[in-house]
């Protein structure tokens, strides 16, 4: 009897712990996405091309541009490849929250703004 | 003749992981990482852990990882599966003494292993701490995944540990 | 007893997969980008919209096919005088013979031996001398739509840019309603046209570009289903001896519009008249905007950048605009 009784008490202790820790991740992504808003913006010749709300990315995707490759991931963006030769913008790595990638020979540029109401489209 | 039969009952469970792992293949990915899976093929190794001990358990784990690389993929997923495998039989192995009695939490504990294992390797292969924003997803995946593959061993185990001496 | 325990970890499951389900639904969007129409196109949309997306994707594909200047085979080059026009070349044609009509010939689509001679299309930018140009402008025809049938001078060629991306941005955004979709957004490389409202109710946000800096905004405007359509010398320009020549082309001289703007930002539920009116009140100027505004010859709303860097907007737009770049903080309404 008493074996059982602390079974059920120690059942109950991890069904409010693992609640919790779901409870908790739900809250940490609805809040990720809410206001972790980090945009990338991505530009060619200073020509902006794409503004992307990192927060927001659910699925990987490469966007190629001409020579230059980069690769979008939830919460991040880098330079995947590119056909310049000294590869210096694959070789800086990965972008979260600030920062920027410049591929000089091609002028190409990744840079990460900072918006809370971050807009959905640019007119112009 | 028992060894032969447990040899036997190991082939069996090899088989269903394997299964498992295969028919998981189908389901649509969580992450955008190929090869980061839920773990279903985990609750063979936690049953095998519980049911015949350790050593037979990363004998089924060895071959699962291997055929399934061999069927299912390339050498990234192999990595993926693998990392994820050995980390899911490496917490159930230590937290099994603890947590024997109750199953399910130690299979949403092998299962928060598998993912947390994943994540690691696709950490170093991508060489990007970024994929680490899918933790969340991954940690309620798991406990959801965790405790359904737990309770199914538990209901299993439950029916087995009669016959246990018949196998070993 | 043992049956609480299941019926916990079941009532656990069923929360988690709730959770997890109300976390998701909000936000599944969908996009999809190409490049069409020479410029890079970005089209999303809420909810399960993946066959949706890929038919506006084809929509747009075939109009950049159907009303491209440049390509001699093109339906828009191939056309005669006296052609009994197909629909989805009378309708951007139709509104901007309209739009010619009401602003004294400010939107002209037959500029294309003009823009070439500047080298706009082949991108091998030049100076053409007056002459040139004179001559090029008495030559340069001119058209009209009637009953579906078109008319037109000897010589006179096409050119729909100033208004096939917004006639694109309509016809995508009919598309992707046709399949079902409520909620979307298109952006045609700064045209942008939205579908329904946000998945949440609540107003797009869209931003307009700066003119001195395209990379940064210059304000935010909260918009319902509408197109958001800017016209601006910085978008495509070089220079020349000092001097910045950029692509919008005045029809009375050929040469660059030189209305003191920077950039016309028309919002206008009709994404074609959106934009080809951003185009023909870029060549209006201040002035002329104004008047064309009290007129209510057309329903839009507008937001102009002087080159003295101030920022006017029309009255409609006044509890919409928010300014977020601080050159532009002593904006005033237009009037």
């Amino acid at each position: 009897m008493k074996h059982t009784h602390t079974l059920r008490l120690s059942n109950r202790f991890w069904i409010a712990l693992f609640s919790a820790a779901v409870l908790l991740c739900v809250v940490f992504i609805i809040l990720s996405r809410q206001f972790g808003s980090h945009t990338a913006v991505i530009s060619k010749n200073g020509t902006e091309i794409a503004r992307i709300n990192l927060s927001r990315v659910t699925e990987s995707y490469t966007i190629p541009m001409d020579g230059n490759v980069i690769l979008v991931e939830p919460g991040s963006i880098r330079m995947q490849s590119a056909d310049c030769p000294d590869q210096i913008c694959v070789h800086q790595g990965v972008l979260h929250d600030t920062g920027r990638i410049v591929c000089l020979p091609n002028r190409v540029l990744i840079e990460m703004v900072h918006t809370k109401d971050a807009p959905d489209a640019k007119a112009g | 003749m028992i060894k032969t039969k447990r040899l036997a009952l190991d082939a069996v469970l090899a088989a269903i992981a394997l299964l498992l792992f295969l028919v998981e293949a189908q389901i649509p990915p969580l992450t955008s990482i190929p090869g980061v899976k839920i773990g279903l093929a985990n609750a063979v190794t936690l049953f095998a852990v519980c049911f015949l001990g350790k050593k037979d358990a990363a004998a089924i784990l060895f071959v699962r990882v291997i055929l399934g690389a061999v069927f299912a993929g390339n050498l990234s997923t192999f990595f993926y599966s693998a990392s994820g495998a050995v980390c899911c039989y490496l917490v159930t192995c230590i937290l099994y003494k603890p947590l024997c009695k109750t199953v399910w939490v130690l299979s949403v504990f092998g299962a928060a292993a598998h993912n947390a294992g994943q994540l690691l390797c696709a950490c170093i292969l991508l060489q990007s701490p970024s994929v680490f924003w899918y933790f969340p997803y991954l940690l309620i995946a798991a406990v959801i995944s965790g405790a359904f593959t737990g309770i199914c061993v538990h209901l299993i185990l439950r029916r087995m540990k009669n016959r246990k001496e018949k196998w070993i | 007893m043992r049956c609480t325990v299941w019926k916990n970890s079941l009532a656990l499951i069923l929360c988690a997969c709730l959770l997890i389900l109300s976390g998701c639904g909000t936000n599944d969007k969908k996009t999809v980008r190409f490049f069409s129409m020479d410029t890079l196109m970005e089209i999303s949309a809420y909810g399960d919209a993946d066959t949706a997306l890929q038919r506006a994707r084809e929509t747009i594909e075939s109009l950049d096919v159907l009303l491209n200047a440049s390509d001699p085979q093109s339906a828009v080059s191939c056309i005669k005088n006296g052609d009994i026009l197909q629909k989805n070349i009378l309708l951007p044609l139709q509104t901007a013979q309209t739009i010619a009509g009401k602003t004294n010939g400010a939107l002209d689509l037959t500029l294309f031996p003009i823009s070439q001679a500047w080298g706009f299309y082949s991108k091998e930018y030049r100076v053409p001398t007056a002459e040139e140009l004179q001559e090029l402008l008495l030559r340069r025809g001119s058209f009209s739509v009637r009953d579906g049938k078109y008319t037109c001078a000897d010589g006179t060629k096409l050119d729909l840019g100033s208004i096939a991306k917004g006639y694109a941005g309509a016809c995508a955004a009919e598309t992707l309603r046709e399949n079902g979709v409520r909620s979307a957004v298109l952006s045609l490389g700064g045209n942008v046209q939205t579908v329904g409202k946000k998945p949440d109710g609540s107003d797009w946000i869209v931003s307009v570009a700066d003119p001195l800096a395209p990379d940064g905004t210059v304000c935010n405007l909260r918009v319902g289903e509408t197109a958001v359509v800017t016209s601006g010398s910085y978008q495509r320009n070089f220079t020349q001896n000092g001097k910045t020549y950029h692509h919008i082309l005045d029809p009375e001289t050929g040469k660059p519009a030189e209305s003191g703007l920077l950039s016309v930002t028309v919002v206008c539920a009709d994404g074609t008249l959106a934009d080809g009116l951003s185009t023909a009140l870029f060549i209006l100027g201040e002035q002329g905007i104004k008047e064309l505004y009290a007129r209510h010859v057309f329903s839009f709303e507008a937001i102009i950048i002087t080159d003295a860097h101030e920022l006017f907007y029309t009255e409609g737009l006044a509890d919409r605009l928010e300014i977020t770049n601080e050159t532009y903080a002593h904006s005033s309404p237009l009037q």
